[in-house]
């Protein structure tokens, strides 16, 4: 609700009476217009509005009072106001328009006013500039009161868990590989000795780009892995038996594992002895559940050095796993096309009192060693990071890591793994 | 990965012994194959894809009954002359091309044993096979057929027959639309004016390629014992491979296994071909490979626990019998990694590289 107060003017007027009205009532006889400037002091505003309510006329240089008595409810208006008694809105408009009275501003001073008598809470502006300060009751702090929780940011679990993953390999001596997310068939699959018609490589387990659909495949590179899928080329193997295709190969595809990055790096010279790792992203068209997602991060290695064996690499996981209190592992032998021997990682997770699989590793094949031109062994794995994550932090459900299922107070209450600086 | 279905009395039969499935469960972990449940008297067993030989659950006993040391070695089947032929014609050249077929004898079909083979048929189908694209097999009862049988690409116009679970003769565009086996395969048959077929000496149609048995000709019941088995698809060897695993499946179940004359134009060929492949394998390369210390008789052992013969020619050289089941030995790492498997990898001591 709009407050308002009568101005200089109208608290003249409202002790003085209105002009007009005041000239009415001298009007007795007709008046020459000099003689009344003369003893009227707001005669024109008079004038002006006792003309405009029909009270007088002007005739021959006189003033003629037409009505003699004169109520006038502006009048009682502007003593209402005064008092602080309800106007009527039509009232204050013609009191505003002529300036009688305005819209009352709240001043620093009344709004200080308001807390006096209360418990503040707040050393606001007004109290300090006004001095109010002194007259109000300050409510006292209660110390024993809990306080708002506030949370500071910090990385992800999963975050973390890459962190040390990277730590790790790197104080192990691992050197990190990077490759791109998109991928050409020919280093996802076929140099990995994969038939072209191998199942895994179907829309059903792999997500296939439009666009751009193909990539160049490397000449040279390309017709020795024609040659060993054709008949095994040099290196001992019949091959798969059949005509490889250069086009199937050139198709693009979201990488479905980092062992494409391995032979990026394979194929275009590493160093011997070496030892490479990258933690990255692949892409499976896999149904969500309690162990599959259709996005996840593997951790890919692989060592090649001279006299290299199945032991060493299982080694390797004791050492690795070890370094997140990973200790009862269980090694199962599995097929992959690409290495021979081949083994499954199994870890034993405590909260579902059984062992599950977090990796699966293998030592690659001659056949796809050598078209890049490596004639040491060489060991290699990918291991599942969300896996690692569900051992470390005792998750039964790989979605409570990632995705919309993910507990926000576990994220926040979580225990750090990782230190930070 | 497929799963195979096995009832305990299969694996008791083809093992010769009873053996608790939690047993059976904790071996096939150790040779690399999962559980993927028991319930009841199944075991739920799941296969890596190059294992076809183990694809039906009388494979997977097969390969438990060496490896648990019941009965080691390669196993050797005996193949008698059935004198059936089955003529090959030119006209499937480019659609479907070859066929190999066997007969297998004295076989006391069950229930569960008619389940159990029907569905790891189909996982052969669907793994191997590339989803029938690349393979498909079929059996029949042998008693239906007369000799000789014709393979052949016909007009899709003169194709007509009850194909298995109907009752009604049905065209091809029939089958394709309502049969769930036409409806799985006819993504093969796009632009096909002619289907492979087998029809017998009497003119009967046994079935349509890549879809469906006839009922008449082609369903295997409890009162069966005799079948004849086909195999066709686009690769030679790839058909003669899974002819072998079937027919040597079926001789675990106790039946004999008899060859069928495939008659190429003026080329013939006897079905099944069970010869076994060999092979020099090198004591020094096995060792570099595990970082062990293995003799050549340590591993002529570890090798007969995983179906295979082995002969020692000299202290580094082991002659390696490959039995014809085995399509998965492309080069000596698949048989050195065999090796490891009857060694056990939780026996391989850990080391970490030293470099």
């Amino acid at each position: 609700m709009k407050i308002y107060a009568l101005t200089k003017e109208g608290e003249q007027y409202a002790a003085d009476g209105l002009p007009e009205v005041n000239l009415v009532k001298m009007l007795d006889k007709p008046l020459p217009i000099q003689a009344l400037q003369k003893s009227m002091n707001n005669f024109s505003i008079a004038l002006q509005w006792a003309k405009k309510n029909g009270w007088v006329e002007i005739k021959n240089g006189n003033v003629i009072a037409v009505k003699h008595d004169v109520r006038s409810e502006l009048q009682d208006a502007l003593i209402a106001l005064r008092d602080g008694k309800n106007v009527q809105e039509r009232l204050l408009e013609v009191l505003v328009h002529r300036n009688l009275a305005e819209e009352e501003k709240e001043t620093l001073a009344k709004r200080a006013e308001r807390f006096v008598g209360t418990e503040v809470t707040f050393l606001t502006e007004e109290l300090i500039a006004t001095k109010k300060w002194k007259e109000v009751t300050f409510k006292p702090y209660n110390v024993e009161a809990a306080g708002k929780i506030t949370y500071p940011g910090r990385l992800h679990p999963l975050t973390q868990i890459i962190d040390k993953v990277k730590d790790v390999l790197v104080s192990m001596g691992f050197e990190e590989m990077r490759g791109p997310l998109v991928e050409s068939s020919f280093y996802n699959f076929d140099l990995l000795f994969m038939p072209q018609d191998h199942p895994g490589r179907e829309v059903m387990d792999t997500f296939f780009l439009k666009k751009p659909a193909k990539s160049a495949v490397p000449e040279d590179l390309s017709k020795k892995v024609k040659a060993v899928h054709e008949n095994g080329w040099t290196t001992g193997s019949k091959g798969w038996q059949y005509q490889w295709s250069k086009d199937i190969a050139a198709s693009n595809i979201l990488r479905t594992h980092t062992t494409a990055t391995s032979f990026r790096y394979l194929s275009s010279g590493i160093k011997i002895p070496g030892k490479y790792f990258s933690v990255d992203r692949i892409f499976r068209n896999e149904t969500i559940d309690w162990k599959h997602l259709p996005e996840f991060y593997q951790i890919e290695g692989l060592v090649a050095a001279e006299g290299l064996t199945m032991r060493n690499m299982l080694g390797f996981f004791k050492e690795f796993y070890s370094s997140f209190g990973i200790n009862k592992l269980k090694f199962k032998p599995t097929y992959n096309p690409y290495t021979e021997p081949s083994a499954e990682i199994f870890g034993w997770h405590n909260a579902m009192n059984k062992y599950i699989e977090i990796g699966n590793s293998g030592m690659f094949r001659p056949e796809t060693l050598l078209p890049c031109g490596i004639k040491c062994p060489v060991i290699a794995w990918g291991l599942a990071l969300e896996r690692l994550a569900m051992l470390v932090y005792n998750l039964e459900d790989i979605r409570s890591v990632v995705g919309p299922m993910v507990d926000i107070d576990w994220v926040r209450n979580y225990p750090n793994i990782v230190e930070f600086e | 990965m497929p799963i195979i279905d096995m009832h305990k009395e299969t694996l008791d039969f083809v093992l010769g012994k009873k053996i608790s499935l939690e047993k059976a469960s904790d071996a096939l972990f150790q040779f690399g194959m999962e559980v993927d449940s028991i319930e009841g008297d199944f075991i739920k067993v799941e296969v890596t894809p190059e294992r076809v030989d183990m694809m039906t659950p009388e494979g997977v006993a097969r390969a438990l009954r060496a490896y648990m040391g019941i009965n080691t070695g390669m196993p050797s089947y005996k193949t008698y002359k059935s004198g059936a032929v089955v003529k090959v014609d030119g006209s499937v050249k480019g659609i479907r091309e070859f066929s190999a077929c066997a007969i297998v004898k004295g076989l006391k079909w069950t229930d569960i044993m008619i389940k159990e083979v029907m569905s790891s048929h189909g996982k052969i189908d669907q793994t191997y096979g590339r989803r029938r694209k690349k393979l498909g097999l079929g059996v029949y009862p042998l008693k239906n057929i007369k000799f000789p049988v014709r393979y052949y690409a016909e007009d899709e116009s003169r194709i007509k027959y009850i194909p298995l679970g109907f009752n009604k003769e049905m065209t091809v565009e029939e089958i394709k639309k309502k049969h769930p086996k036409g409806i799985e395969n006819s993504y093969i048959t796009e632009g096909w004016k002619k289907y492979p077929i087998f029809r017998d000496a009497e003119n009967k149609i046994m079935s349509c390629m890549p879809f469906v048995n006839s009922k008449d000709m082609g369903q295997v019941k409890e009162d069966t014992q005799d079948v004849f088995i086909e195999v066709t698809g686009t690769h030679w060897n790839s058909v003669n491979d899974v002819l072998n695993i079937v027919a040597t499946a079926l001789a675990e179940r106790g039946g004999k296994i008899y060859t069928v004359k495939m008659v190429y134009g003026n080329k013939s060929y006897a079905t099944p071909n069970l010869k076994s492949v060999k092979r020099k394998l090198h004591v020094d390369y096995v060792n570099r490979i595990f970082g062990l210390k293995l003799s050549a008789k340590d591993i002529s052992e570890l090798l007969r626990r995983m179906l295979y013969d082995a002969k020692i020619l000299n202290s580094n050289t082991i002659e390696v019998s490959i039995p014809a089941i085995r399509t998965d030995i492309l080069h000596d790492l698949d048989i050195i990694d065999d090796v490891g498997r009857a060694y056990g990898f939780d026996n391989l001591v850990p080391d970490p590289p030293h470099i």
